[in-house]
């Protein structure tokens, strides 16, 4: 659960950073994907730089190989994923394709290109979620949660405001309101004639 | 996977000494190259289809298996800087280990 909301806020972080494109040696894309149980997801790594073969590990929450890929050479796909693994294009360029991802998936996936100095991707945040809720077996609406991914640090932010905003007028107000008398004794004219007949009689 | 593991970091060995630098990897090797980069320059030692037990300048690589061994008898000067491996098994690795002379 710790780990699901840490994940959690890892892509809200993740989402919230701005997406200006890095200098980086190992293009990796994209960075951060939700996604559905049974779902697939395509990784591409691609560097201009001359290299013998390409790993793509997952470096957290454990680190482990995936996947080795070398043009004209078989790949060694890790157990875990037999029979899930595609690949599109050579090493210098090359697009794998992990299928019917279930939750234990979840995690960042890094590029590593076999060259000397070595070189990594920044990684893909890959986050898969249950396709039922365990509560109502109802589905969840990950469309929905797709489109609150990217939204809602702005959210947050806006809320923020107005509540700041909200906060600022109340205070206003009262500051303006504290200017004036609290009570107001308004007398007709029949209450001021008692009034002076009252006095007089005392 | 290959996981190969290398003598890490700084070997230091007396001059004419013996130094052994050796890579251990879960799978078989079947192609190695080892280049020793010294004063800005790089040099191939010995890139070998493997196993086998190869002889240069001093120099002695054995592979078996997943096992290899760079040996060298009595270490000069010329021998001393930055060993690079270049290890082909079902994977490729690169590797690094540095030789100094006490």
């Amino acid at each position: 659960m710790a780990q699901l909301i840490l994940f959690t806020l890892l892509f809200l972080l993740a989402g919230a950073l701005p997406m200006a494109p890095m200098a980086q040696e190992v293009q990796q894309s994209p960075l951060h994907i939700v996604v559905s149980v049974g779902d697939s997801v395509n990784i591409t790594c691609s560097t201009s730089r001359p290299l013998k073969g390409l790993f793509l590990n997952l470096s957290w929450p454990r680190r482990t190989e995936v996947i080795y890929y070398e043009d004209k050479v078989n790949a060694t796909v890790d157990q875990k994923f037999w029979g899930r693994i595609s690949f599109m294009g050579s090493q210098n360029n090359l697009t794998i394709t992990m299928s019917l991802l279930q939750v234990a998936d979840s995690g960042i996936y890094t590029c590593f290109p076999v060259t000397y100095p070595g070189l990594s991707g920044p990684g893909t945040m890959v986050m898969v979620t249950e396709e039922l809720c365990q509560e109502t077996q109802e589905p969840y609406k990950h469309q929905e949660y797709r489109l609150m991914f990217p939204i809602l640090p702005w959210a947050l932010a806006g809320g923020c405001f107005f509540l700041g905003l909200g906060l600022g007028m109340s205070f206003a107000l009262r500051t303006q309101v504290s200017g004036h008398p609290r009570h107001v004794a308004i007398f007709t004219p029949t209450q001021r004639e008692e009034s002076r007949a009252g006095g007089g009689k005392g | 996977w290959d996981r190969p593991a290398c003598t890490e970091g700084v070997v230091s060995v007396s001059r004419g000494g013996r130094a052994v630098l050796a890579c251990n990897s879960s799978n078989a090797f079947t192609h190695i190259t080892v280049q020793l980069s010294a004063h800005g320059k790089t040099r191939t030692i010995f890139s070998e289809e493997t196993p086998g037990s190869f002889l240069q300048g001093g120099w002695w690589l054995q592979v078996r298996g997943g096992q290899a061994r760079l040996v060298i008898q009595s270490t000069q000067d010329a021998h001393q800087g930055l060993y690079l491996w270049h290890l082909q098994g079902l994977q490729r690795h690169n590797k690094e280990t540095r030789l100094n002379i006490l």
